[in-house]
Order: structure tokens, then C-alpha cells, then sequence
């Protein structure tokens, strides 16, 4: 069924507030769509795509959560060998950015601790509406070593970038420290956690394509 | 809204099988475009289902009459000053007072509260009906005052909003306004009482309070009971069921809450379209009004695509099941219910194998010997029935997922279960389509079974381990093979006649006689694929003695062989058809009158295993009198049913093999030891541990840990000489 030729398979998670349009970033990259009515999202969503950095296939393995699942139940599950992570907020609301750091909070209590972060600035097509300055988001992303992007699912505006980006980063890290004496295994998140060694490299290109 | 005119056609159709929760039951049961939730007024009969189970329908205005009430005073408690805020700005408080006794302050909060709820009530499902403005308030204020009445349960939990919101959907639909006056003259006065276009909400309430009795608990989320559930029904409910589904999503590491939340906490409502969903939920409402089944709901939708799910990796499987296939007609959704209603009373592996042949048409190859062990006794061996007694016996080792030859041999009760199924259907098809149908549907589905049973027709171990000498097999094969004969000659003369009638005289023994025949022919396919299958004397007992269970009186070592077939057969068309035409197999009252049946409980499992721990007397057999004495394998007297005594996991046996019997209590005793037969009088409490003869036997000893016996036995091992699977097929089953 799926085509299974992908030299690393990396497990993403969004996660963010509810109605910040995690689903819509989900469906826009992995299908080219976007529903303005979509339902909220129940329990998990998931879906694949596969990409190419380096002349190597990625597969990225994204999961979607209902916001309010920041609740338990599948927390444990959720995160279990997830290797990117992308916070979203909505840039037209103020709260979605003020609890991105419970969200931090949670990755920090539930995730590899080496896990890549990327801050996203989602609904960046509401101009008008915007609540959340770009360069507050930035400096906080600075600040705690996150990546950042402002995207907008509506109208596709930086979320292949988005993704290209965290997956490249996965994949530096993965491709030059930990399995470099074993070129081309393929990196199974479900065994996450116990042999994954990503390292922080630093702020690095949080600047990347925030318009 | 309805015409007044079609409103009161909906009316009578709802009620044309009277006035009765259980005449609603029962025609919800045969789910056509009869349904009374499809041709008539559907929130009627969830009214009905869920508000007033005891009720008759002349007492439903008045009990609804003060759920309504109720729900005035609720709205005027909690929601005043939400819809009347100058009420609010009439008071004397100060709005910016920090007195949380402020009305006020309440307030903010419950605004918060209402934002919440807000956010997804505006994101429901595309239709047009949820996205009206009075719709969407209506919504948000029965989820508010929920919340505000059941501070326990944690607030507003997402989903919420798609379980109230279909309920609001039906109840709009069938509702009339008493305003009008083509409503008042064509409609009586309790027809528009009941349908109040004005109640809407406070009867949507009233439901969706109700579901949410039960339901709460799925959105609970300090206990994590989700959590819980999800594990319960793959680890134990499916484990029960399908074992080698349930280890494969283990194996893939697919954790069921993934899925299960969604399909548990919607009540599948995001898994079906909408009229498929709703059609599920009248069966669900009407035949399990307190949510208990969700569990086997999900046992059934997942032994459905269960040959998808076993080839699945990770990612596929995922992707299945979040994104489930939906069930092409006549098995729609709705028939979920039926399946987990039929594995309520058939909570084993047997039980499994028959739902998941129904479907596919396919055997499952290898069942667990956990899941064996846990199905046999219920309704296993009375004594008459030593055949597939033995057959089970025999499967009890049988452990290969991988070997496609013994397929059918290692199916616990799986000729049981083919049987039970295709009588089960043969009447139910004759009630629905009339016995020409069901005859030509007999022959199909006996002809696709043969197909599934194919691969076992070579099993290398009948010829392997039966039979050593030659000519005793050959004499016994011809024997057997003219028993059976015979049997095919009394089937297809008894069907012959019946079409000579031209279906013409009582339908209700042609059925009996189809029935019979259909039974017969099972049971001689059965025979023909496994030769280790033993023949009564007389008679082959048929499937009334695979159905009856093990109740006391039937075990008497007497009963056997001198029940004719014919008896047998049609008590197995009572059973079948009185499960059919109760109006709700759940209720375990009226299940069964004529069959003893175990009980549909949920403690099935530990029933099951306890039974299995202390009922050994009755399962020791004696020879059939009329057996002939010589040796011949098939006929051994030394089959003995005796259960292990080893301490089985109540929940969950994580190991592969918890229990089993010993090799030297089964029916292949007679060949560790010819010269030595085991007693039939061997204690039945027999420890396997303590077993002292397994000490001067060590072939016997050697051969009993090939089954798995849990007894430290390093020594055996290495001593084999003989593989497992080269003597039965079977794989060498890993010590813990």
C-alpha cells in the first residue's frame, strides 16, 4: 500500500491550542488541502509524506492532536519516539501564543529531551487581525533554541518550508552525529528514546522564511 | 420540518408494532427500511429507548412534560443573565468587584466556559443544519449547562459537541410547530406534545444527558479511563476473540487508544457516514442503552477488517484505523451491533472465528492456545460429543500462525463455530427471503466454507501420527467413509423431497429440514477434512449438540449417542431462532428458553476460566457402549477431557501459553504409550506438576511439554529426538 522506499522514517508531532489550524498545516502538506469548516480534531490524526533532503527520501511520520488532549490520555503515546515537533500558535490570537510555553513545558516533561522544536506562527493570511508581533515570537524562539516560521495554511504560504526545514534539521542531526558510522540505516522513531542522540545545535535558522 | 401529513404517516409506522419498547426492539432488529427509526419518527424511539425504557408510549407526554420543566428551571438558574444580560447590569453589585460571590465573576467565567465549547460547536460537520444560528446556540447552551450541572466531569471535553449535535439533528427533524394550524387538525394533541418544535433543546437535553450517564466516562480524564478501555478491549476483549489479531497489533506496536478514542468517544459517529451512523446508533440505543457493548463494538469493527490488519506494518495499520473502511451494504455499520450482541454470548475464540468467516469467508489460521483453552469448556464436550471433543483436545497444541496446512485444526472450535454460523444464517435468510432463497444461500455458503477449508484437506499430520499401521487405517477409513455416506444420502434425499414439494406445506419444517441437511453436510465436511474426527456409532451428533451447553443434565455420559440427529438439529433451530426473535439478546432473561446457554455477561472470561478449573468430573468420559473394542486410534476410549488445574490469568495472559493440558491427558495419549491407557477415572484435580507417572515416563513426559506445559522441564529439551513439528506440525513452543 504506502510506498515503503524511504531511507528515514522521522515522527513529527503538532501540537499547540486548540483552533490554532495544526489539522490544516497537517492536510496542506501532506494532501495540498484546506478546509476552513474542518472538524476538530478528536483523539489523533495522522498521516505521511515523504520528502527529499540530500538525496536521501525522508519520510515523515505527522501526527495531529486535538489541542485539548494536552490532557493526558494519550500524552505517553503521543510523543513516544517523536523526533520534531512543531508548537503552533495563532498569530490572531494572543492566548494560543501566551500558553506556547506550557506546550514547551509539556515537551519538556513528556519528549526526548533532545527533540527538535519548531515554534510556528500559524493564520499568517489574518493581517489585520494580527495579535502576536513577529519579532516577539522570534526573540522568544531565540531565546529557548526553537526554530521559527510564520506559515498560513489557508493560503500555503511557508508550510512545505516549514516542514522542509525541521526534517532537514532532524536529519542533520541524525546523518552526521549518531549514525554516522552506520550510513543508511533507517531511523525508526518507534525505537525512539533509547538510541536516539540528537543534540541541540543552537538557535539556527529561526529566521528562515517568517515573512 | 415535516408535513403534518408525512409526520403522521411516520407516526402510525412508528407504532404500527404497538405501543411497546420491546415491539420498537424488535423492529429495530431487522434494520430494512422498515426500521421505525428510519420509516418513522427516529427521536420517538430514542425517546423511547433512552428516556422511558419501561414506559408505554401513553405515558410519554407526561414523563416528558416534566423532563421539560426540569429543564426550564435549569436554564433559568444558569442562564439568565447569559440571555439577559441587562438583568445582570440591573443588579446592584459592582462589575468590578473582586467578590467571587458577584454574579458578575460567574459570569466571566462561564463566558470562558462558553468560548471553549464555542470553538468547536462553530467547527461541527459541514451540514447545513448544525451552521443555523439558533442551532449553534442551542448547541452551546445544552453543552454549558451540561458542564455547569457536572462539574466532575472536567468541563466541556472535545466531542462532546458530535454526540449532542446529531441528537439535536433528529430530534429537529421530527419536530412539528403547534403554531400552525395544518399541524393541530391533522396531528392529535400528544403526537404535537411529543414533537413540540418548541422542546427541541429540552429534549435534546434530556438525551444527550443520558448517553452522556455512560459516556462521561470515556471523556474522563484523571482516571484516564480511556486509557483503560482501550487496553481492555485489545488486551483481553480481542485477545478473547482473535487472538492472532490482537498479538499482531501488539507486535506492530499499535496502541489501540490511538484509535480507539475517537471511535469510542464519538460513538463512531466520525468512522461512518452520517445515515449509517445514525442507523448504528438506533441499534446501539435500542439494544444497549447503558453503552455496555461499546467494548465488542470495537472487537467487531476490528475483526471486520482484521485480514488488512494482519498484513499491516505500523503506518497502514494506522492509517486503517484511523481512517476506517466503510462496511459495504447489507453489512453496514449497524451490524456492528449484531456482531458484538452474537460475541456477548459467544465471548471466546469460537466466537471470533465464526464472525470473522461470516464476513470473509475465510478461516483464521491459527488460534492461541490461551484463547483455546478459554473457549472450551463452555460449551464443550458433553460427553455425546466426543468427536469434536478430541478434535479440540488435539488443537490444543496446535501453535504455527505460520503453517497453512492445519488451519482448521487449529482452530479451536472451529468447526463448532462454521457450523453454528451457517445454521444461523440458513434461518435467518429463510425468515428474510423466504426458503428458496435460503437453500440456494446454504449451498453457496457450505460451498465457500469448503473453499476456506481447503488447505487442511492434506495435513500431513493425521497421516503422520494415526495411523502406523496401515490396514487398521484403511479398514477404518472405509468404515467411516460409508457412516458418512450414508449421512450425505439422508441429507440429499431429505432435499430432494423438499424441492419435489415445491417449498409447497409448513415452512416452518422445511426450514427444519434445510436446516438438518445443511447441518449434516457441515458436519461430514468436517469429517472428510479431519480424519482424527471421531463418528458416534449410530448417528453423527449434528449441531444441536455443538450448541448445547454444558449444562449438568446434559452431560450425563448417557446421553449421547442414542439422540437422533433430527432432535438434535431442530433444537439447535430453536436455539437459533429464539436468539433471533429475542428482542434483545442482551438481555440474558429471554436469551435462551429452550438451550441452556452460559450467560452473556462480561465476566464471561472469568467465568469461563473458573469453569474450566473446577468442572472436570463431568468431562471424564467413558468409551460409547456400542463402540467396537478394538484399538483403532480414532475410537481410543482414552480421550479425557480432563482440564489442567494450573492457575490461569484472569486478565490479560501475556505469555503465550498459560494453560494447556498435558499431552498424556489427551486424546494422543493412546499413542506416547499404546500398552498404557490413561485412566478415564484419573483424578480429575489432578495437579499437572505433581503428575508422578510423568516421572517414570519420559517419552511421555517429553511429549507433554511439546504442549506446553508451564512445568520447569529443562531437561526435556535437549533429550528430544523428535522435533515438534516434525511429529504434529506444530511449532516448538518457547519455555518461560
Amino acid at each position: 500500500m504506502a510506498n515503503d522506499e524511504y531511507d528515514f522514517l522521522f515522527k513529527v508531532v503538532l501540537i499547540g491550542d486548540s483552533g490554532v489550524g495544526k489539522s490544516n498545516l497537517l492536510s496542506r502538506f501532506t494532501r495540498n488541502e484546506f478546509n476552513l469548516d474542518s472538524k476538530s480534531t478528536i483523539g489523533v490524526e495522522f498521516a505521511t509524506r515523504s520528502i527529499q533532503v540530500d538525496n536521501k527520501t525522508i519520510k515523515a511520520q505527522i501526527w495531529d492532536t486535538a489541542g485539548q488532549e494536552r490532557y493526558r490520555a494519550i500524552t505517553s503515546a503521543y510523543y513516544r519516539g517523536a523526533v520534531g515537533a512543531l508548537l503552533v500558535y495563532d498569530i490572531s490570537k494572543n492566548i494560543t501564543y501566551e500558553n506556547v510555553t506550557r506546550w514547551l513545558k509539556e515537551l519538556r516533561d513528556h519528549a526526548d529531551s533532545n527533540i527538535v522544536i519548531m515554534l510556528v506562527g500559524n493564520k499568517s493570511d489574518l493581517r489585520h487581525l494580527r495579535a502576536v508581533p513577529t519579532d516577539d515570537a522570534k526573540n522568544f524562539a531565540a531565546e529557548n533554541h526553537l526554530s521559527f516560521i510564520e506559515t498560513s495554511a489557508l493560503d500555503a504560504t511557508n508550510v512545505e518550508l516549514a516542514f522542509q526545514n525541521i526534517l532537514t534539521e532532524i536529519y542533520n542531526i541524525v546523518s552526521t552525529k549518531s549514525f554516522a558510522e552506520e550510513d543508511g540505516k533507517k531511523f525508526d522513531p518507534r525505537e525512539g528514546g533509547t538510541n536516539i542522540t540528537l543534540s541541540q545545535e543552537g538557535p539556527k535558522g529561526e529566521s528562515k522564511g517568517c515573512c | 420540518m415535516r408535513s403534518p401529513a408525512e409526520t403522521k404517516l411516520r407516526w402510525e409506522e412508528t407504532f404500527k408494532h404497538g405501543p411497546r419498547i420491546s415491539a420498537l426492539q424488535r423492529a429495530i432488529k431487522f434494520n430494512g427500511p422498515e426500521s421505525p427509526c428510519v420509516a418513522g419518527l427516529r427521536s420517538l424511539c430514542w425517546k423511547g429507548f433512552l428516556l422511558f425504557p419501561d414506559a408505554s408510549a401513553e405515558e410519554w407526554p407526561r414523563l416528558l412534560r416534566q423532563l421539560r420543566d426540569s429543564y426550564d428551571t435549569l436554564c433559568e438558574q444558569h442562564l439568565k443573565f447569559i440571555r439577559h444580560p441587562e438583568q445582570l447590569a440591573a443588579l446592584s453589585f459592582d462589575p468590578l468587584a473582586d467578590d467571587p460571590e458577584s454574579p458578575w465573576i460567574t459570569v466571566r467565567k462561564d463566558e470562558a466556559i462558553r468560548a471553549e465549547i464555542q470553538q468547536d460547536v462553530s467547527r461541527l460537520p459541514d451540514d447545513p443544519f448544525y451552521h443555523q444560528e439558533t442551532i449553534q446556540t442551542m448547541i452551546l447552551d445544552i453543552l454549558f449547562l451540561y458542564c455547569k450541572l457536572n462539574p466532575s466531569a472536567g468541563g466541556y471535553r472535545q466531542g462532546m459537541h458530535e454526540l449532542l449535535a446529531p441528537i439535536v439533528h433528529v430530534v429537529a427533524q421530527d419536530s412539528v410547530d403547534d403554531k400552525q394550524s395544518s399541524v393541530t387538525d391533522t396531528l392529535d394533541p400528544p403526537i404535537v406534545e411529543l414533537l413540540d418544535s418548541s422542546r427541541v433543546e429540552h429534549d435534546a437535553f434530556a438525551l444527550f444527558s443520558k448517553v452522556m450517564d455512560r459516556a462521561a466516562a470515556f471523556y474522563e480524564v484523571e482516571q484516564n479511563t480511556i486509557v483503560e478501555k482501550s487496553k481492555y478491549i485489545h488486551e483481553v476483549a480481542l485477545l478473547k476473540v482473535d487472538e492472532e489479531l490482537a498479538s499482531h497489533l501488539r507486535d506492530i506496536e499499535v496502541l489501540p487508544q490511538i484509535f480507539l478514542i475517537r471511535w469510542i468517544r464519538l460513538l463512531f459517529g466520525r468512522e461512518f457516514p452520517f445515515e449509517q451512523t445514525m442507523i448504528l446508533w438506533d441499534a446501539v440505543f435500542a439494544f444497549d442503552p447503558n453503552l455496555e457493548m461499546i467494548d465488542l463494538i470495537c472487537v467487531a469493527m476490528l475483526l471486520r477488517i482484521r485480514w488488512t490488519l494482519l498484513e499491516a506494518d505500523y503506518s497502514v495499520a494506522l492509517q486503517l484505523l484511523l481512517k476506517y473502511p466503510v462496511p459495504p451494504p447489507p453489512h453496514g455499520p449497524h451490524t456492528f451491533v449484531d456482531d458484538a450482541l452474537y460475541l456477548q454470548n459467544h465471548f471466546d475464540a469460537a466466537g471470533g472465528v465464526a464472525l470473522i468467516t461470516k464476513y470473509s469467508g475465510r478461516l483464521p489460521a491459527a488460534a492461541s492456545v490461551t484463547a483455546t483453552v478459554t473457549s472450551t469448556p463452555s460449551r464443550s464436550s458433553t460427553p455425546s460429543f466426543q468427536g469434536f471433543g478430541s478434535l479440540r483436545q488435539r488443537t490444543l497444541g496446535a501453535r504455527s500462525p505460520l503453517s497453512s496446512t492445519t488451519k482448521l485444526l487449529q482452530q479451536p472450535g472451529g468447526v463448532e463455530a462454521i457450523l453454528r454460523g451457517a445454521a444461523k444464517n440458513v434461518i435467518e435468510k429463510s425468515e428474510k427471503l423466504g426458503i428458496n432463497d435460503a437453500v440456494r444461500d446454504a449451498v453457496g455458503e457450505i460451498r465457500r466454507n469448503m473453499q476456506g477449508l481447503q488447505d487442511t484437506r492434506n495435513s500431513p499430520r493425521i497421516n503422520r501420527t494415526l495411523f502406523s499401521d496401515n490396514s487398521l487405517a484403511i479398514f477404518t477409513l472405509e468404515r467411516r467413509n460409508q457412516q458418512l455416506a450414508t449421512m450425505l444420502e439422508e441429507s440429499i434425499t431429505n432435499l430432494k423431497q423438499l424441492v419435489a414439494s415445491d417449498f409447497e406445506g409448513d415452512k416452518q419444517k422445511q426450514l427444519e429440514t434445510v436446516e438438518v441437511a445443511a447441518a449434516k453436510i457441515q458436519y461430514v465436511k468436517a469429517c472428510l477434512e479431519d480424519s482424527t474426527l471421531d463418528l458416534p456409532v449410530e448417528e453423527p451428533p449434528t449441531l444441536a449438540t455443538l450448541s448445547i451447553s454444558t449444562h449438568p443434565e446434559t452431560r450425563s455420559p448417557t446421553v449421547a449417542l442414542d439422540t437422533t440427529a433430527v432432535v438434535m438439529a431442530s433444537s439447535a433451530v430453536e436455539e437459533a431462532r429464539s436468539r433471533l426473535s429475542s428482542p434483545a439478546s442482551s438481555d440474558r432473561n429471554n436469551t435462551l428458553a429452550s438451550v441452556p446457554e452460559e450467560p452473556p455477561t462480561e465476566s464471561a472470561a472469568e467465568e469461563i476460566i473458573d469453569k474450566m478449573d473446577t468442572d472436570p468430573p463431568e468431562r471424564k468420559q467413558t468409551p460409547p457402549p456400542a463402540r467396537p473394542p478394538n484399538p483403532e486410534p480414532e475410537t481410543s476410549p482414552s480421550v479425557i477431557h480432563t482440564p489442567t488445574t494450573m492457575p490461569t490469568p484472569k486478565e490479560r495472559p501475556q505469555g503465550p501459553i498459560p494453560t494447556r493440558s498435558t499431552l498424556a491427558q489427551s486424546s494422543f495419549a493412546w499413542m506416547l504409550e499404546p500398552d498404557t491407557t490413561v485412566s478415564a477415572r484419573s483424578p480429575p484435580n489432578r495437579p499437572l506438576s505433581s503428575s508422578g507417572k510423568k516421572k517414570h515416563n519420559p517419552s511421555r513426559e517429553k511429549n507433554a511439554f511439546l504442549f506446553g506445559e508451564v512445568v520447569p522441564n529443562d531437561g526435556a529439551a535437549g533429550e528430544r529426538t523428535v522435533s515438534p513439528d516434525e511429529i504434529f506440525g506444530l511449532q516448538p513452543i518457547r519455555k518461560i
